[in-house]
């Protein structure tokens, strides 16, 4: 018969639910405001023109204006229509550039210059236009002027509509990139104030810092590409500068991270890809706080780092994977060291991935990065988050594992199997402990009459029974003692954590009761440490002698009890 | 000793440390989150005229010039009814300063209302659901108007869709992107809190699932994280953060499961640190199933308008209070009975301050009906969980570190006196250990006695590093197909033995069947020598006698063993003798 067996249903549905609800809630739109009639995107209809030339396009998605320069003018300009009463703003991205917009030949709005008279580089920035009804069928012209080399490709998308309604229509796209960003960011945090914790107690495993500023590094990167903190906190400058630098340490993170692990090869190489990018690091800061070069200026630089050195990390974690499989599956920690190298070999590729794409985008194919989307880095960073968090839940099943053969072992060491109290190796560990702590017991040594006769006459079996009944009765009624252990065939011994003498003795007698009704018989005797300075061997010889005086005692007891009996029958024999 | 001081001295430095990181983050976040609005924002608090209108006595009653704050004592009411209606006009006389996107930033609990600006209406919130008398949420809302608003008036005419006390606050008049950027700043911590929580808690709860089998106390996992999901989500609901990310009508509807989810889930959570024997004494089930039931009648009496999830509140409440209750009675048994080690206890106290918070709430909750502001915002709540998680993480990061250092304690001390060095299995004294284990009970077992055969040959013709490596590969597919809680013992050079507590004929027949295919495998991949065993297996009801000795049982499969590798010898000679002839 076959029971029906819940667990096993119920696990794979539990987990289909979670993932589907997960990504019904990120990935549709069911959560969202349907705002799509309410916000106008503005594509065609316009006169584009790059540095006073018109250009042949009207339409804002498909203009081809190339890589922009330091210094290059794009115009565009259009007629306004369509406003309706809710329409209070007209919204667009613009990546390092200064913006002009003029309403029927009047200036409404700039942006940007002042950072330019600073020489501060330009951030990326979400501009909001104010609108009002009466602009309706006024011209307006938007000027965008490039404040860096090479610093974008296309236009973003110009929309119309309501601000609050707008931005929240940009937010509510981006629950993936909130959800992941904020997760790295704060678990990476609290790894790297744990790492103090465990560096200091534990072991020197450096890579838990490593973890920590991966993850840090990787959530600040999703949040900023994504302009989390422009949207939601207006914080463009450090939002964009943070972005840059947290993309430039990235490389060293996992190089370091490939130099400091236990079991990854290519130690000499990590170390000396490790010393060019810390390096490179350092410049990029220095210079950009020193306002020589913005930190912008080195993408290139760390693009062509990445794509060299990810290969090179890439192929040296597979080759330690591989490493791990050949050696025994059974060492500590390999399993979950391969779960979290396969994890970090899927960030790389698909960090290589996103990076091939967006340099393509950008220089290649029309409208590049002003519209592009990493999206295979965030795919990256959910599988190295989840490697990096089935590695712990590897360790915890290592820890709690041994701890449980621990136990087993220690059963099997120190337990007595007949009586399952205490055997005598533990009962002299016990008694060595006590001596160390400072404070004070009571022992009784206890001595079960007659087991040698029964083993005689009724056998081993009915000794054993004896012997288990007894140990039964005794861990009942002592569950207050510190260990009830057999030191010997018939001899017992139990320890209690106080001095109490007369209560032990209550206990005692209690116990001698309760096995009288049963038919057994005990002997004992009790000692405090007081009576032997704390020195409990002498203390445990104290009661063993009062043990040994009351066994004298019962002995002649059963031996004038048998007179008795044997008078008593040979009377009988006789009168028969 | 020394150094057991030092490491404790270790202990409470480090956590004296990151305490205080934690601070100062939270210090350094406080400080960098300071947002000067460019624009003013003005709150309209003063000046409103307001006609009210009871639906139960039919009776008007309107005021002039009133300060929002004394609404209640102005119109001489204690309370509002479902269906009443309220009109709030205000005129633009005293600001009408040129603004960027000018908006009214305005909530209203459980109301439906239009807004009027001079008479046209500008925005309608929830006005369909009065009729059906579906749940309306309460949220923060932005109502743009026109930028030339000096000397209008705007009104605002509400419909109450449940009996409430109706909490006014007071409409903000300023630029929206200022605004919501105000309120972004306000709660950039439980923002940041509530992701991680929820996602921390998704991620946990799915690796506790992929994992279940592997890991015992994932039950544990499992529930723990689904708290910290509500946490997150409470957090989120407590300081209104979900209209950034969803529709505005679904906030105050989570909100509120979150909230009422809290205690069975947090009862759950004790349930699995009692003790398991515990259980039926304390009354865990029905205390667990009686949450869960009052728990589903709330939401279904809501889900069909009947009655929502507002009016449970005071319930709940007091429903909350019995169960903090319980659970002091629990914590208290606990500690009295010392059932618990060190981490439950920890674990189970965290609980406990994480539920107290919600009687702050409870307070903070009754205070309101008498304040009229809602700028105190605690941070306490936010606070409480991110300890949780933290403390959650931290678990597990010691563990991590501490398998190594326990793993080599066990290989140093007990390990080494009941295993095989070089095939990492029992050895000889662990398995006769374990026969004397069997010999105390009555239940039934198999033991298992292998013997590879041609080792002695391996290690003449290749050496003994081949040898070792045959026996080595050999007892690794051993423990695969006979894992814990089987134990597979070397228990001479080339003798192994497995005992078991699965008497199943088959399938240990199946199984053998198994080791067989894995070693031809194994032979596969090196050419150099063959590997092959003999094995026989008895039971232990294979003997009439109640008191069989287990060393019998193992010596009659050691001679079925023998019996199987003479006749293998028979075969084998046989074809190396047919070999030879060819």
């Amino acid at each position: 018969m076959k029971t029906f067996n819940i667990k096993k249903w119920i696990i794979p549905v539990l987990i289909s639910l979670i993932v589907i609800s997960t990504l019904f809630f990120l990935g549709t739109s069911y959560f969202n405001d349907d705002l799509s009639e309410k916000i106008i995107v503005l594509d065609d209809g316009w006169v584009i023109s790059l540095n006073d030339e018109v250009t042949s396009y009207t339409s804002i998605s498909s203009a081809d204006i190339g890589v922009v320069n330091d210094s290059d003018v794009i115009t565009l300009s259009t007629t306004l229509t369509n406003l309706t009463n809710t329409t209070d703003c007209l919204s667009f991205r613009t990546i390092l550039a200064k913006v002009k917009v003029y309403v029927s030949g009047s200036l409404v709005y700039t942006y940007g210059y002042d950072y330019d008279e600073e020489n501060l580089m330009l951030p990326k920035h979400y501009n909001y236009i104010p609108l009002t009804k009466s602009y309706e069928g006024k011209e307006i012209v938007i000027e965008i002027e490039a404040t860096e080399d090479s610093a974008f490709n296309g236009i973003s998308k110009i929309s119309m509509g309501n601000l609050s309604e707008i931005k929240k229509n940009l937010l509510q796209t981006k629950k993936i990139p909130i959800f992941l960003g904020f997760f790295l960011c704060v678990f990476g945090f609290t790894l790297f104030i744990l790492s103090g914790y465990v560096l200091i107690n534990e072991n020197k495993d450096f890579t838990i810092i490593f973890d920590a500023i991966i993850s840090l590094c990787l959530g600040i990167y999703i949040l900023c590409y994504n302009d989390i903190f422009q949207l939601l906190f207006s914080a463009d400058y450090i939002s964009t500068v943070i972005e840059y630098f947290s993309l430039y340490i990235l490389p060293a993170a996992f190089v370091g991270y490939m130099f400091i692990a236990k079991h990854t090869v290519g130690k000499k190489v990590t170390l000396s890809l490790f010393t060019i990018d810390i390096l490179f690091f350092f410049t990029t800061l220095i210079l950009h706080s020193l306002k020589i070069l913005h930190v912008n200026s080195f993408v290139t630089w760390a693009h062509i780092l990445l794509l060299i050195e990810s290969p090179i990390v890439i192929g040296f974690l597979i080759y330690s994977i591989f490493k791990l499989n050949r050696q025994s599956s059974y060492a500590n920690g390999i399993a979950s060291l391969k779960v979290l190298f396969s994890g970090l070999v899927a960030l790389l590729t698909f960090a290589l991935m996103d990076l091939i794409n967006f340099n393509i985008s950008k220089y290649s194919i029309i409208n590049g990065d002003s519209n592009t989307n990493i999206n295979f880095v965030i795919i990256g960073a959910v599988f190295f988050v989840t490697s990096l968090l089935v590695n712990y839940f590897y360790y915890s099943i290592d820890y709690l594992n041994s701890e449980k053969v621990k136990t087993s072992l220690e059963t099997l060491a120190y337990n007595d199997y007949l009586t399952n109290v205490a055997n005598r190796t533990k009962c002299e560990k016990t008694l060595a402990e006590l001596n160390k702590a400072d404070s004070d017991y009571t022992i009784i040594s206890i001595d079960v009459d007659k087991l040698k006769e029964t083993n005689d006459s009724l056998g081993h079996t009915a000794g054993d029974k004896l012997l288990s009944d007894f140990s039964q009765e005794t861990i009942s009624v002592f569950s207050n003692a510190k260990l009830i252990g057999r030191m010997g065939g018939d001899e017992f011994i139990i320890i209690l954590n106080n001095d109490d003498f007369s209560g032990a003795k209550k206990q005692i007698e209690i116990l001698e009761d309760n096995l009288k009704k049963k038919g057994i018989y005990i002997s004992y005797g009790l000692a405090t440490s007081k009576e032997a300075l704390r020195n409990s061997s002498q203390v445990y010889m104290i009661a063993d002698k009062k043990m040994y005086a009351m066994k004298l005692l019962h002995h002649r007891k059963y031996s004038d009890q048998r007179q008795a009996i044997n008078k008593q029958q040979e009377g009988g024999f006789y009168n028969d | 000793m020394t150094s057991e001081a030092l490491k404790k001295l270790n202990i409470t430095a480090a956590s004296i440390i990151c305490t205080l990181l934690l601070l100062i983050s939270i210090i350094i976040i406080k400080i960098c989150s300071k947002y000067t609005p460019q624009s003013n924002i003005y709150t309209l608090d003063e000046s409103w005229n307001i006609t009210y209108t009871s639906k139960i006595t039919g009776e008007t009653t309107s005021c002039e010039d009133i300060n929002l704050e004394n609404i209640k004592d102005e119109l001489d009411v204690t309370g509002f009814a479902k269906g009443d209606t309220l009109t709030f006009s205000y005129e633009f006389s005293r600001y009408g300063e040129a603004i960027d996107f000018p908006c009214i930033y305005v909530k209203f609990d459980y109301c439906a209302f239009y807004v009027n600006l001079d008479g046209e209406t500008i925005y309608e919130y929830a006005t369909d659901k009065i009729s059906t008398g579906e749940f309306v949420a309460c949220n923060y809302i932005i109502i743009p108007i026109t930028s030339n608003y000096k000397g209008k008036t705007i009104e605002f005419k509400l419909t109450l869709t449940e009996n409430t006390d109706l909490v006014i606050n007071a409409p903000l008049l300023g630029s929206s992107n200022e605004i919501t950027y105000v309120f972004a700043y306000k709660n950039i911590f439980p923002f940041i809190t509530g992701c991680f929580m929820i996602t921390f808690g998704t991620v946990f709860a799915l690796l506790s699932l992929v994992m279940f089998k592997k890991l015992p106390g994932m039950m544990l996992q499992l529930k723990t994280s689904v708290l910290s999901v509500l946490i997150g989500v409470r957090i989120w609901g407590y300081y209104e953060l979900f209209p950034i990310i969803i529709k505005n009508e679904y906030s105050t509807t989570i909100n509120f499961i979150a909230l009422y989810l809290f205690v069975p889930v947090t009862m759950m959570i004790i349930r699995e640190i009692l003790p398991k024997d515990e259980e039926k004494k304390l009354f865990c089930t029905p205390v667990e199933i009686f949450d869960f039931v009052a728990f589903f009648a709330a939401c279904i009496l809501h889900f069909t308008n009947i009655i929502h999830f507002n009016r449970f509140l005071i319930c709940f409440y007091v429903f909350t209070i019995v169960n903090i209750g319980i659970m002091v009675f629990y914590f208290v048994y606990c500690v009295k009975q010392k059932i618990l080690n060190k981490y439950k206890m920890m674990h189970f106290s965290g609980l406990m301050i994480m539920s107290s918070l919600l009687i702050i709430d409870a307070i903070y909750y009754i205070t309101m009906r008498f304040v009229y502001s809602t700028s105190t915002t605690t941070y306490l709540f936010p606070a409480g969980g991110f300890l949780y998680s933290g403390f959650i993480i931290l678990n597990y990061l010691i563990n991590t570190t501490r398998a190594y250092a326990s793993a080599k304690e066990n290989d140093n001390l007990v390990t080494l006196a009941y295993k095989d060095g070089l095939t990492n299995l029992s050895n000889k004294a662990m398995f006769d250990r374990i026969l004397e284990v069997f010999d105390l009970h009555d239940d039934d077992y198999c033991i298992i006695s292998i013997d590879l055969n041609e080792l002695k040959e391996i290690n003449d013709t290749y050496g003994h590093n081949a040898g070792d490596t045959f026996i080595e590969n050999f007892a690794s597919l051993l423990t695969d197909v006979f894992p814990a809680p089987d134990y597979c013992c070397r228990v001479g050079g080339d003798e192994f033995s497995v005992t078991t507590a699965n008497v199943n004929e088959t399938d240990i027949l199946n199984k053998i069947e198994k080791l067989n295919e894995l070693t031809k495998a194994l032979n596969e991949k090196n050419s150099e020598y063959k590997l092959s065993f003999a094995y026989g297996y008895a039971f232990k009801h294979e003997f009439d006698s109640e008191r069989v000795r287990s060393s019998s049982v193992y010596m009659a499969a050691d001679s079925r063993m023998y019996e199987l590798k003479n006749l293998q010898h028979k075969i084998i000679n046989k074809r190396r003798k047919s070999t030879d002839k060819n």
